[in-house]
């Protein structure tokens, strides 16, 4: 073992190394980076989380397993219409929706400011942040082949009245999940696979 | 193929040339060039982006099945309750499943390398040593290991090892929280938590196996069965620990220790009623003490088993109310065999019990306010701590042999309790502010009260704010305060607790396709407990440090999903590292980071690349022979579907072989240990449900 003479305590040993070359290089990739997104002029009205993806992502493979009477399309080739009720907080995670496939249809959205301009839609999704305008607008039986999805999962509690709701996405600790009111889906003339039936939570009417 | 992707193949190309081209030539051109590539890689990229952000941007989990979005877990929880990542009062690094074969990690400790701010170091004996913000430690003690809400550590020297003993198979989702946690999860939580969570209960009764094979004779196999209200894991994995044939050993020499291990894991929960669950989790692992000189042979054999309940009632408007008790029987021996007689050089046994239990309940009040109280109890206690010298490397055998307890109080039993309280308050809706306070009694070493605040500010959908400030303690372990020191007369004081307090500042910021954080910090740590050699340099021990320990930094990650199939994750920090008298610690990196590169090639199919770097860690000694310099790896990896519910992983860690030193942090005369070296694995999974 062969030691080198030191004078101090302890001497650190450095190898190879460039610090202001480094860290000015380092600092100028992340500064640039930085000021590149902050003046990129692409930026959306809304941000797009994980969150918002994996709802996205529930609501285009739950209606993959939904079936609708043939009368509910004016043609074969008309799309599959997902209408967002006044408003969309999920940005555009959900847009990304357009031009999915799903029953053998190309998924379609758009925004609707009011129930009754929902004649064309097959499925209307509707933001908790929106219920208590659904609530007063919604008819009490559902006479139409709508599917009508809720996001809940913004709430620990879903024991709440949600008229004509059909699925509601709730949150189940830390993780996602639905409940299907079949009563209500039955009396919309609608059919779900039961792959998707084994994977809900079925509740009864007035949930 | 999109449209949008065609058009900038050859910019993707050009980039992943240059990008190979640089990795191929080695690391001789040095950080420089790491600083370069990166910076240069990134802002071409997002110069790229303003026009592929046209693209049709398809989410990750788009062709999840509906099964695997049930078992996503999508919130995570700093504060005890489940809220948004970016809301969480505390700086959070969230991976899930999915992240293990995105960045193709198969053990946990390597995870951790994408957390900006933790540094690895190869411990001599196994597991690798885990320094959060600058907390050196030769053992994980700064740190509190959680599973699924359960403390785990080795109560005799307070470590825990997160390599291969440590399943990723059975892990749903691991949360690391930087900075003093204290007032919620306890004493130690000094420099942070590991929260890991295991697999939830599935819906649909599934199996699931996996194979793994790789070289150093590595070979591994995994079987889960999982229902709604039943979960049974085994784990089983033998190899030759990946380390040179010709490292050297802490004193300097060669070693001839065989590498062989394994290590074995069982692990079983069950649901009886709503909102219980009952676990059992087994460990039973044989590993080398990778570099002792080459008078012995040195193994470490470990058995532990835990079992615990909580329970979980109400909700957050009604009152809820988490409880749990766990038991964990603990049991460590470490035995040496003389190189030439093959006699039983030494033994000593770690045998220790550790108990405990938690009652928290949480209640809504007002709307905006959300109150959290709870007590907890922990009990550690020394059952066997007795050793055997038969053999001295520089005396040769003894007679008679050496022998006595570990600790000069072998019937130690300590009994630890704590009240705590946390109020969240939404203060208005873009303004959230958390306090927590924290009252310990620790039987040993007295009263101690620990405070948190943080203050989260969201003023858009796209930006959240945080400042933190909270405060900790960490009470010494069985060996730092009981330690024997059978090779000295030197009569050890016992250390003090030492204590934190901390400051953060987090801002995040949200794009569609890239995500950016940073946060800033300033850590004063009084009485830091280090490892030391006694004055006459015939053993070591534990003292605190005469001034305050101060580290501050700045960390940062960048997500980026530059293209439809192409992602970045690039992960830096920077740390400034100083003892009290102003002077630099030593064995800390000043800079560290890695960037990650995964590629989709194909709707089932991915590629992926990471660059690791770190600058050189000044050693204390003065040994020619030690090497601690800066240095660059890249690990390679691949994964996808087969066919079906038939997946693969494969990978290359340390593609170019290349020998890393790690400065043995034990302020003394040890010297450097060699890092592992490349491994080459591949692993089967399939999925089936009966």
């Amino acid at each position: 073992m062969r030691l080198k003479d030191t004078t101090s305590q302890w001497r650190p040993r450095v190898a190879g190394v460039l610090p202001a070359a480094r860290a000015a290089a380092l600092a100028c990739g992340l500064t640039v980076s930085i000021l590149f997104g902050l003046f990129s002029p692409h930026l959306s009205d809304a941000a797009d989380s994980r969150v918002d993806q994996v709802k996205a992502a529930f609501v285009l493979n739950i209606i993959r397993f939904v079936a609708w009477p043939a009368e509910s399309f004016r043609d074969p080739a008309a799309p599959l219409l997902l209408c967002l009720y006044r408003s969309n907080p999920h940005g555009r995670a959900m847009l990304e929706l357009e031009g999915q496939i799903a029953s053998d249809r190309a998924v379609s959205v758009r925004t609707i400011s009011a129930l009754a301009d929902s004649q064309n839609c097959q499925i209307l999704l509707i933001d908790d942040s929106e219920l208590a305008e659904y609530s007063t607008e919604t008819p009490i039986q559902a006479a139409r082949p709508l599917l009508t999805i809720l996001d809940m999962t913004e709430r620990e509690q879903t024991e709440i009245t949600r008229p004509n709701v059909m699925i509601s996405l709730v949150r189940k600790a830390t993780r996602m999940g639905f409940e299907i009111n079949l009563d209500k889906v039955r009396q919309a003339g609608l059919r779900m696979s039961s792959e998707l039936l084994k994977l809900a939570t079925i509740v009864e009417n007035g949930g | 193929m999109t449209q949008t992707y065609c058009c900038y193949q050859p910019i993707v190309n050009a980039m992943l040339f240059r990008l190979f081209r640089f990795v191929s030539s080695g690391h001789k051109r040095g950080s420089r060039s790491f600083g370069l590539l990166s910076s240069s890689l990134i802002s071409a990229c997002l110069a790229v982006n303003s026009a592929a952000e046209a693209g049709n941007g398809k989410s990750e989990f788009a062709n999840m099945s509906l099964q695997e979005l049930t078992e996503l877990e999508v919130f995570d929880a700093a504060s005890l309750l489940p809220t948004k990542p970016n809301k969480a009062p505390g700086t959070v690094y969230s991976f899930q499943r999915e992240d293990f074969s995105r960045l193709g990690v198969r053990r946990l400790d390597d995870l951790l390398a994408y957390v900006p701010g933790i540094q690895l170091n190869q411990y001599r004996k196994r597991h690798r040593s885990i320094w959060a913000r600058g907390q050196l430690n030769r053992f994980n003690d700064k740190l509190v290991l959680m599973v699924d809400g359960i403390r785990r550590q080795h109560v005799y020297y307070g470590n825990f090892s997160l390599g291969d003993n440590f399943p990723l198979e059975k892990i749903e989702k691991v949360e690391i929280i930087m900075g003093p946690a204290s007032t919620l999860y306890g004493a130690n939580a000094f420099g942070g938590i590991i929260s890991v969570t295991t697999r939830d209960f599935s819906e649909q009764t599934t199996l699931e196996a996996s194979g793994e094979g790789g070289s150093n004779a590595r070979a591994k196999g995994t079987l889960l069965f999982n229902d709604n209200h039943l979960q049974a894991f085994g784990s089983y994995l033998g190899q030759d620990a990946p380390f040179r044939g010709d490292r050297k050993s802490f004193i300097g020499g060669e070693s001839l220790q065989p590498l062989d291990e394994d290590y074995g894991n069982l692990f079983a929960k069950a649901s009886p009623i709503d909102g219980l669950t009952l676990s059992a989790d087994y460990y039973h692992n044989n590993t080398p003490f990778l570099f002792i000189p080459n008078t012995q042979d040195a193994f470490i054999n470990e058995e532990t088993l835990t079992l615990s309940g909580q329970y979980e009632t109400g909700d957050l408007d009604n009152g809820k109310l988490q409880a749990n008790v766990y038991y964990t029987w603990d049991n460590a021996r470490e035995h040496e065999i003389e190189q030439l007689t093959r006699r039983l050089g030494y033994q000593e046994n770690q045998n220790a019990v550790m108990a405990g239990s938690t009652v928290t309940g949480f209640k809504r009040l007002w709307d905006d306010h959300v109150l959290a109280l709870g007590v907890n109890w922990m009990h550690t206690e020394a059952i066997n701590m007795d050793y055997a010298r038969y053999f001295h490397f520089r005396r040769g055998f003894l007679n008679p042999p050496l022998q006595g307890s570990l600790l000069s109080d072998p019937e130690v039993s300590n009994d630890d309790f704590a009240v705590f309280a946390q109020h969240i308050w939404s203060i208005v809706p873009e303004l959230e502010l958390t306090l927590g306070a924290r009252y310990d009694h620790f039987e040993q070493f007295g009263d101690y009260p620990d405070y948190r605040g943080a203050l989260v500010y969201s003023p858009d959908e796209r930006q959240t704010v945080k400042l933190l400030y909270g405060t900790g303690i960490r009470t010494p372990t069985f060996r730092e305060y009981l330690k024997v020191l059978p090779n000295s007369d030197f009569n050890a004081p016992i250390p003090d607790p030492e204590r934190i307090e901390s400051l953060e500042l987090g801002y995040g910021y949200q794009w569609e396709h890239a995500s950016l954080n940073v946060t800033l910090f300033n850590n004063e740590i009084d009485d830091y407990i280090y490892q030391t050699p006694t004055p006459d340099g015939k053993d070591v021990y534990f003292t605190n440090s005469r001034t305050p320990w101060e580290m501050r930094g700045v960390e940062t990650v960048v997500q980026w999903q530059a293209l439809d199939d192409l992602e970045l994750r690039l992960s830096a920090a920077l740390l400034d590292a100083k003892d009290g008298k102003g002077g630099k610690l030593p064995y800390l990196a000043n800079w560290t980071g890695n960037l990650n590169v995964t590629y989709r090639y194909h709707a089932d199919h991915r590629l992926g690349v990471t660059i690791n770097y770190s600058d050189s860690r000044p050693d204390r000694n003065a040994y020619v022979a030690d090497d601690p310099r800066a240095f660059i790896t890249a690990n390679l990896f691949g994964s996808g579907k087969i066919i079906g519910d038939l997946s693969y992983m494969v990978g290359v860690d340390n593609l170019f072989d290349t020998r890393i030193y790690d400065p043995a942090a034990d302020f003394g005369s040890d010297y450097n240990t060699e890092r592992s070296a490349r491994e080459i694995w591949g692993r089967l999974s399939w999925r089936f449900n009966p």
